[in-house]
């Protein structure tokens, strides 16, 4: 008789701390957050993957459009960034959608209010002339002191079945600086010019020097260094040798880009029809190009304005929150031929985007001073297509890295240097969209030439 | 005033002079105080107690007259007596002073003596607040606020009296005095401030005198106040000092030996100071090693007494931050402070019809300051460093071939570069005073005339790097090489305090004239005079049954002078360095850059005159029923601060690059460079000698070059204001007395002298002309304003509660700012420069910028031209003008324009009130031993205040700027017989 009571009132208090229990709110949960991709010109698609990253964890979760471009993500209660891509062929020319949306919070009243996370994508076309790699990052010094990060280059590639001429290319980097800064373009998690077209050149360009525009032929590059265009690794041996008598120099004293550390003669070996001119109106004496999260685009100015003509032009000048010295001059999205967006590792869920959807709807992550440089994904469909790539092309790619909590390295699996050595002609992704179209590479790729 | 005087001279022989001799014995016990000293402040005579506590004064003239008795470890005490015959055998008491003392103060007392702004900080006060950098009382000053954290690793402590601003140039006027030992900033060539008073040893000070108000005309070289302090003097126990709080700690010992009869006295004292700056690296830890050891006797000369003492102090002390394991290997910073001060002092009580007292003291201090600094560098390429002093182009050349090149090429690699800075200021300084004092009538006369000779110099090696194969740009400067500069300093003041019924009257005037030697300098021997007048008016003396008890006035006014420092008249040479030659860079690395070099100094400027400073003042003094109220208000005007600015000249020079060399027939390897060090034409030989030379071509670069100026600023600066001090008394029922101390002051100052400005790294809109404009503006060429002023009422309540039963006595204080407002000016007296402005364009919208919340730009007032520098362009005009007539001319002038970077530059900033709140307690513990604890911001203040202009609120919570960190400290002291 003890027994029966004590029994039945262990169950009922059992019941009791399950009835309780049940009200807490599972930090696990799935709930089914209901997405839709809003096209402004354009008829949605099937098939297209819709992310959504948690911004405390880094998890990924993901979902998959309806022919009316809707999509069910299941993901927990959290703060996200929701993104997607997709690209078609029209007639011809590649187009890519592009879209994301930030700082949506998934809440645990989610079922009870459901709402529909509306993205807007946006189109915009692959162009000849891309940024094949980007090195800003710098490295680690011999003795242990510390690093190095006057090392820094980019090249361009030229993607297309055509020669590209590339008079009237110009480089160029927004304000804010650094991805990690507090934006003050920023308002409510969008970009105040967005809708503008229009992207921000900040403290100055460069262009080549007159009449000394390259011709690339199709898979044909160029290098141009950033900062010395000397051989570093004679006094740093994890940097790069930017001697080669190919090379291009972004140096010119006399504009008023003369610090010493920063823009050393470029080498013997280089012909000064190599050396750019730099367009200054910001203070300084240096490129302030990021070392951590820089957002660089390349821009061709239309017929009828030159890089000289845009620089004296004072009506397209703007301050960066109205600071005298963050002066810069807009750019129309139209003029822009690629760009990468490159957030700082460490900062996740703190990175600013500063380019609009159209020029570049992602982003991709940085650790610097390692060593790693931004390399561009090869496009495996389209390089795999090219009938002459037959037998060269090398797969089991396995510079990527591993810092960054999901890693980064090209998803194509094809070794870009190796296949190009072996004579191939790659041709890389182009989606407008850094997310897609980069990867974190575990050296810059001018340490194996 | 001759003939005042030669009948003050003729009065003396007619009056009757009378003995005043006593026993002085200690309250209590009845033991005999020896070297208690018996002081007629009105009559300059005095006399030492001998073992017996006996004292002799002779030679008293008859009346009324003051008398202050005053010993080591005693409470001194004051009273007046009336000499009508010889008064001997009178015994006085003193009690000893501790808290058992009904008069034990822990504030700021005012000096009712004096005619002018004085206080004094005795050694109960001082204990209680547990200095440890001296600079920490001026928190005590009417409206101070504490001292900030206790660390003794900032250098940069030095004292601020009636000004609050960061102006480096108020704490720089600061006269700060050590046992008459004057503290001068004027020899090291750290820069121009006050100064540091860091490596002062804080536990043995008896009392500090500070005087805001005009000072006697005794002393010079100072525009802003008078510090004084005084060390233990004469017999004393051992003191043990042991001081810990979270980022010092202290310990120190003293006594006062006693030599026996007419041994005299000697203190000695020791004291170590460790200051950490930062708790979790606790290796930059500064270091003050202090000692001191004074003699002092007093004997007999020619039947007249002498008071006699010399001294020794000085200071081991710095920091070195080498063990720190963050730091990179073998990099380190090291600093030392090493000073010593050599001093004596003589006072002869003459006691003649025509001279009362002689004294002489001298000094003479020494410091040895070396700072020691590792850096880790490394390059990818070759630098060059400028070694060079002459003008001229330079090649640079490698060390191993020619070490006295003037441009040295550092190749690619990795290398330490290890400096020193030694830096060993003299100051050197000789007094003589003669005080002649008479009273007739009861008229009392006090002349005063004086002669002070001082010099300060250097005698380091200045800035030096250790190995000049790895120097980056230097020039040696040894500090040695610049010559002293001597002062010879006159001056003569007239004392006299006249009864009028039963108030009376004391005027002090005085004037003094100072002739400075300035050696190899264009500035030669120039003289300054500076005059100071003061009036004390006591209308009543006081009387306790009356309500209003005490009334006196006071009035001041005086100009003093600065002298500028040494890094004005022997101003440090600076060379402009220009690359003009760039060629490719070798395969090694090695790049051959060539040099412009042009050696340039401040000029020197005839017509700069010594900065002044006029002050006045005018105070009230009075107790109602036993409150006691001193009011001050008062008034300095700044007139021709020190200002150096930059002026430029065109300049052209030959720029040639890797262009030229491009065609070169001589292989790299086998190139010889050379530059004409006039034309600057390079030159390439080829070593082997087969090809023959080859001249570069170049091109011609059109820019300017700055040289630096002194003058002295056009404006004055101004600052005024009212402090109180309102006493309440004690409510004897809680034994606790409150105490209210204030200021209101403001602060005004602007900058009207044309600054010019050049854009020297920005080009023409060819995109390769180097801007060929100078912008000359009003003020400041950088920002919008030119100016500020500011206003700042603070009160701060100490709440005191004493128990002298208990020994005990503890301190409440509130520090509050009730109104702060702070503003950017833009002024001038000619047009108009700055305008608000709206939308994108550097154009004014209006003419009213004040007060409204919007950008605001400010143009130069005219420019000048590469091809034209004599011709001034009135800026504006031009600007609107090319707006729709030359758009390449409206986007190039575009670089001359300031503009705000927010919209509330120009608001009143107005600061909504904070507060904050210390504690202090010292008990002693019988007669051997006091504890002492205190808390500064103890409530570890979370509170936020408003500010109008930016509309933000600011945290108190570990801000340094408002109020006082959080910090406390505990001392132990001993007093063992």
């Amino acid at each position: 008789m003890r027994m029966k009571k004590f029994v039945s009132f262990l169950m009922c208090s059992v019941f009791l701390i399950a009835a309780v229990s049940c009200h807490k709110d599972d930090p696990y949960k799935l709930y089914d957050v209901k997405v839709q991709l809003v096209y402004s010109d354009a008829d949605p698609v099937a098939g297209v993957t819709v992310n959504a990253v948690n911004t405390n964890t880094g998890m990924i979760y993901v979902g998959t459009t309806d022919a009316q471009g809707n999509a069910t993500v299941p993901a927990v209660a959290g703060l996200y960034e929701f993104s997607a891509t997709e690209t078609r062929a029209e007639s011809g020319t590649a187009y890519s959608f592009n879209g994301f949306k930030q700082q949506v919070a998934i809440t645990h009243d989610y079922e009870k209010t459901p709402f529909v996370v509306t993205i807007d994508m946006v189109g915009s076309e692959a162009k000849q002339i891309i940024v094949k790699e980007l090195y800003t990052g710098g490295c680690q010094k011999d003795d242990g002191s510390g690093y190095f990060q006057q090392d820094k280059y980019v090249i361009l590639y030229n993607n297309s079945t055509v020669d590209a001429d590339l008079k009237n290319l110009c480089f160029a980097m927004t304000i804010q600086y650094n991805s990690h800064a507090t934006n003050a373009d920023v308002v409510d998690g969008k970009l105040t010019y967005e809708s503008e077209g229009k992207v921000p050149a900040g403290h100055g360009y460069w262009t080549w020097a007159e009449g000394n525009a390259p011709v690339l032929k199709p898979g044909e590059e160029v290098v141009v260094a950033i900062n010395g265009a000397i051989n570093h690794t004679l006094t740093y041996s994890n940097s790069v040798n930017l001697s080669n008598s190919n090379y291009y120099a972004m140096y010119d004293p006399e504009s008023g880009y003369n610090q010493a550390a920063a823009y050393p003669t470029p080498s013997e070996a280089i012909p000064t029809s190599h050396y750019l001119k730099a367009y200054k109106y910001g203070t300084g004496t240096g490129w302030p190009i990021s070392v951590t999260g820089p957002a660089f685009f390349i821009f061709i100015t239309p017929d009828g304005v030159t890089p000289q003509s845009f620089f004296e032009d004072t009506s397209n000048e703007n301050y960066y929150n109205n600071m005298n010295a963050m002066l810069r001059k807009w750019v129309p999205a139209d003029w822009v031929v690629d760009a990468c967006e490159v957030f700082s590792a460490g900062y996740v869920g703190k990175n600013n985007k500063r380019l609009i959807t159209s020029v570049d709807g992602g982003s991709v992550v940085l650790t610097n001073r390692q060593g790693y440089s931004i390399y561009r994904n090869v496009n495996k469909e389209a390089t795999e297509a090219i009938a002459e790539n037959k037998g060269k092309l090398v797969y089991s790619y396995s510079m990527g890295t591993s810092d960054l909590e999901e890693g980064s390295t090209d998803p194509s699996g094809i070794d870009a240097e190796a296949s190009i050595k072996a004579g191939a002609r790659i041709i890389y992704m182009d989606t407008n969209n850094s997310t897609n179209d980069f990867h974190q590479r575990k050296e810059a790729s001018l340490r194996s030439k | 005033m001759l003939t005042i005087i030669a009948l003050l001279l003729l009065f003396p022989a007619f009056a009757q002079k009378y003995q005043f001799s006593g026993k002085v014995l200690e309250k209590g016990t009845d033991i005999p105080v020896e070297f208690a000293t018996v002081v007629m402040p009105d009559k300059e005579l005095w006399a030492v107690a001998n073992a017996k506590g006996e004292f002799v004064i002779s030679g008293v003239s008859q009346g009324k007259t003051k008398v202050e008795i005053s010993c080591l470890g005693y409470a001194p005490t004051t009273f007046e007596i009336e000499i009508t015959k010889d008064l001997k055998g009178v015994t006085y008491y003193l009690a000893i002073d501790d808290l058992t003392l009904e008069s034990a103060v822990v504030v700021a007392k005012e000096n009712t003596n004096s005619a002018t702004t004085s206080r004094q900080i005795d050694r109960t006060a001082l204990e209680h607040m547990q200095m440890v950098n001296i600079s920490d009382i001026s928190s005590l000053l009417p409206g101070g606020v504490s001292a900030n954290s206790g660390k003794l690793t900032s250098s940069t402590d030095a004292f601020q009296i009636r000004s609050d601003e960061t102006s480096a140039i108020s704490s720089f006027g600061t006269a700060v005095e050590l046992d008459g030992v004057r503290l001068s900033n004027n020899a090291t060539h750290g820069g121009v401030s006050g100064v540091s008073t860091r490596n002062i040893a804080s536990a043995n000070v008896e009392s500090i005198e500070i005087i805001t108000g005009v000072p006697s005309v005794e002393h010079g070289d100072m525009t802003n106040g008078v510090v004084k302090i005084n060390t233990r003097k004469g017999k004393s126990p051992w003191m043990i000092t042991a001081m810990t709080s979270p980022n010092t700690k202290q310990l120190s010992l003293s006594k006062g030996f006693d030599l026996g009869a007419k041994g005299g006295v000697i203190n000695a004292s020791a004291e170590r100071t460790t200051s950490v700056h930062d708790l979790a690296s606790p290796f930059t830890t500064y270091q003050r090693n202090a000692f001191s050891l004074i003699y002092s006797n007093s004997f007999d000369a020619f039947g007249q007494p002498i008071r006699f003492s010399t001294g020794v102090s000085g200071n081991i002390g710095g920091y070195d931050k080498s063990a720190d394991p963050d730091s990179f290997m073998e990099t380190f910073e090291k600093v030392k402070e090493n000073t010593i001060r050599g001093n004596f002092s003589l006072n002869w009580l003459l006691n003649k019809s025509w001279i009362t007292n002689i004294e002489l003291t001298g000094s003479v201090v020494y410091s040895d300051n070396l700072s020691s600094l590792s850096e880790n560098k490394s390059s990818s390429s070759s630098t060059s460093s400028l070694h060079g002093m002459e003008e001229g182009y330079f090649v640079s050349t490698p060390y191993s071939s020619n070490p006295d090149a003037e441009v040295i090429l550092r190749p690619a690699g990795y290398w330490y570069e290890v400096s020193y800075r030694d830096d060993k200021p003299l100051d050197y300084n000789l007094h003589l005073k003669i005080n002649w004092a008479h009273d007739f009538g009861g008229v009392v006369n006090k002349l005063k005339l004086g002669a002070h000779f001082t010099g300060s110099g250097n005698l380091g090696e200045g800035f030096y790097y250790e190995d000049l194969s790895k120097a980056p740009d230097w020039r040696p400067y040894p500090y040695k090489d610049i010559p002293f500069v001597n002062n010879l300093a006159a001056y003569a003041e007239e004392n006299i305090t006249i009864p009028i019924g039963t108030t009376s009257l004391n005027l002090v005037g005085g004037v003094r004239s100072e002739w400075t030697m300035i050696n190899n300098s264009g500035y030669g021997t120039v003289n300054s005079l500076s005059p100071r007048f003061n009036a004390r008016y006591s209308i009543i003396k006081y009387q306790r049954s009356r309500v209003l008890r005490e009334l006196s006035l006071r009035g001041s006014w005086g100009v003093a002078v600065k002298l500028p420092s040494v890094s004005i008249l022997y101003p440090t040479p600076s060379y402009y360095g220009k690359q003009v030659f760039a060629p490719g860079t070798m395969a090694d690395g090695t790049a051959f850059y060539a040099y412009y070099i042009l050696p340039r100094q401040i000029e020197y400027n005839p017509d700069l005159r010594w900065q002044k400073a006029q002050q006045s003042e005018i105070g009230v003094e009075a107790d109602i029923a036993g409150v006691k109220i001193s009011l001050a208000a008062f008034y300095s005007k700044t007139l021709g601060s020190y200002f150096t600015y930059n002026e430029y000249e065109p300049f052209t020079y030959k720029w040639t690059d890797q262009r030229s060399l491009e065609g070169c027939l001589i292989p790299s390897s086998e190139r010889l460079y050379s530059i004409d060090r006039e034309t600057g034409v390079v030159t390439v030989k080829d070593i082997t000698g087969k090809v023959p030379d080859q001249t570069l071509a170049y091109s011609e670069k059109n820019t300017f070059v700055s040289k630096t100026k002194v003058t002295n600023e056009v404006a004055p600066t101004v600052r005024k204001g009212i402090e109180w001090v309102i006493d309440f008394g004690q409510i004897s029922a809680i034994r606790t007395s409150i105490r209210m101390d204030g200021t209101l002051y403001k602060y005004r100052s602007t900058n009207e002298n044309i600054v010019q400005s050049y854009q020297s790294n920005r080009t023409m809109s060819d995109g390769i002309t180097p801007y060929q404009f100078i912008g000359h503006y009003v003020g400041s060429s950088s920002g919008t304003s030119n100016g500020s002023e500011s206003l700042k009422l603070r009160n701060n309540i100490t709440f005191t509660t004493h128990i002298p039963k208990a020994r005990l006595i503890f301190t409440l204080r509130l520090e509050g700012s009730l109104y702060r407002h702070d503003r950017n000016l833009a002024e001038y007296s000619g047009e108009q420069t700055t305008w608000p402005m709206s939308g994108q364009e550097k154009i004014p919208s209006g003419t009213e910028f004040y007060d409204i919340r919007g950008h605001v730009i400010k143009y130069p007032l005219y420019y000048t031209t590469f091809d034209d520098p004599r011709t001034p362009i009135p800026f504006r005009e031009k600007y609107l003008w090319a707006k729709d007539n030359n758009r390449q001319l409206f986007s190039e002038l575009d670089a001359m324009i300031n503009k705000t970077g927010y919209n509330y530059l120009f608001l009143k900033n107005v600061f909504s009130p904070y507060f904050s709140a210390n504690i202090s307690v010292t008990k002693e513990i019988g007669r051997i031993a006091s504890l002492s604890f205190y808390a500064n911001n103890f409530f570890y203040s979370t509170m936020r205040f408003k500010t109008s202009a930016s509309q933000t609120d600011v945290s108190l919570f570990e801000s340094s700027s408002y109020i006082p960190k959080f910090y406390y400290g505990l001392t132990l002291r001993l007093k063992i017989q």
